[in-house]
């Protein structure tokens, strides 16, 4: 019997280390829940450039966006894509607005309970402070020398319609989200990889007014 | 009255020639319509297509990108997901079979699944079949304009070709709720091509636009 636990034990290690390469599992209480408490209440403004690489297996294709990152405590967010076309979404508290075309549609996220979840799953997933996430999820957490990773699995069977598992690759000496996987299903999934982050150099609230 | 009559008169003949869509043709022929001399307006590349998808309807606008590819012949698979990432329908579909792989809950409803089944079967493959019989007309003034009146499942349908090299322009098709129009249009400011389709009836307007 404990021949099997440890064959299932070791199984286990192998199977996560095969899917998080040389990373390895950690307790969230061992220290990094404390930190990134910390760095969380330190961070007042993001501004980031990331790229999105949209993977679909089907046409073993990747495509790729390109755009700059804008996030202000505390529910504001701005995702400003220039590549391959000007497109804006911005989040202020529970309005959603969408800006493509030239055309603007404002929507209340307030009012529908799932969007409302993604929408605080993926801020939080984003500024990289997962004490904001909202619903119920399913979280592992690994590292290496360098980084952390956070696997999250939302519960709710309507959140895994459209994503089946987060995966958030945080900077060891900052906290910083490098990298966000939305895996929405075994083979497709979109990442976001963001560089020459600066914190806390906005100022003024106006890149997130929804009129 | 005689004055009434005759304004009445002149009235119903300019609605009739207005909305004639073989104005300006005259009856040259019958044909039977294959792949060829008719090639469909998209999905002529042998590898993958995108298009920025622009979609209004109820005074809403939205858009995401259409990725289409052709999958072996007369067998398509598109894939729209919004400029964020995430997908919002895939379908695979031929002139016999179309399979929902994938499409979010609120838009997986019978008859907006036939809209989009409908358009892209006119877009892709022109919903023709092998026996497609027409009637064709020539322009009265210019080489190179032919219009196809064909008869599919009890509708009719016109097809209308135009330039050099000569190409497919315009598709009318359908009747009441179904009632489509298909332009090729080029916006000479983004020197760009862009396919407009139309349901008037339901107020629905879907642009394709070259990436």
């Amino acid at each position: 019997m404990k021949t099997k636990y440890t064959l299932a034990t070791l199984l286990c290690f192998v199977v996560c280390g095969v899917a998080f390469g040389k990373m390895v599992k950690i307790d969230p209480a061992a220290g990094f829940n404390q930190r990134l408490a910390t760095e969380a209440a330190r961070t007042r403004s993001i501004r980031s450039d990331f790229k999105q690489v949209k993977y679909l297996e089907v046409f073993s294709e990747k495509i790729d966006s390109k755009g700059i990152f804008y996030f202000k405590k505390d529910d504001k967010i701005r995702l400003e894509y220039t590549t391959p076309l000007d497109y804006l979404i911005v989040i202020n508290g529970q309005k959603l607005k969408i800006v493509s075309d030239g055309k603007t549609n404002v929507v209340n996220l307030g009012s529908n309970a799932m969007m409302k979840e993604i929408k605080g799953m993926l801020a939080a997933c984003m500024t990289g402070d997962l004490t904001r996430m909202t619903g119920s999820y399913d979280m592992v957490y690994f590292e290496d020398a360098d980084s952390y990773l956070v696997s999250i699995k939302p519960r709710s069977k309507n959140v895994q319609a459209y994503l089946q598992e987060i995966h958030i690759y945080l900077e060891k000496k900052n906290m910083s989200v490098r990298k966000l996987r939305l895996q929405e299903n075994a083979t497709d999934y979109t990442e976001y990889q963001f560089t020459n982050t600066t914190y806390n150099t906005l100022t003024s609230d106006e890149k997130f007014i929804i009129r | 009255m005689k004055s009434l009559l005759s304004v009445s008169l002149l009235l119903i003949l300019l609605l009739c020639s207005s909305c004639c869509p073989t104005k300006g043709y005259r009856k040259c022929g019958e044909a039977k319509l294959i792949s060829s001399p008719l090639p469909a307006m998209l999905g002529q590349s042998a590898g993958l297509e995108k298009f920025n998808m622009k979609i209004d309807f109820m005074k809403k606008h939205f858009s995401g990108m259409l990725i289409v590819k052709q999958m072996r012949e007369k067998e398509y698979r598109v894939v729209f997901t919004s400029h964020f990432g995430l997908s919002i329908f895939d379908f695979t579909f031929t002139d016999r079979d179309f399979t929902v792989n994938h499409c979010l809950e609120a838009l997986n409803k019978e008859k907006i699944i036939t809209i989009f089944k409908n358009d892209f079967r006119l877009l892709f493959l022109l919903n023709l079949t092998p026996e497609t019989e027409a009637t064709r007309y020539c322009g009265k003034d210019g080489e190179g304009k032919h219009l196809f009146r064909i008869w599919t499942s009890g509708v009719e349908g016109y097809y209308f070709e135009e330039g050099d090299p000569v190409r497919l322009s315009r598709i009318l098709a359908g009747k009441g709720f179904g009632k489509t129009e298909i332009v090729c249009v080029r916006t000479e400011q983004a020197m760009r091509e862009s396919i407009v389709v139309r349901h008037p009836r339901i107020g629905l307007r879907i642009e394709l636009e070259n990436m």
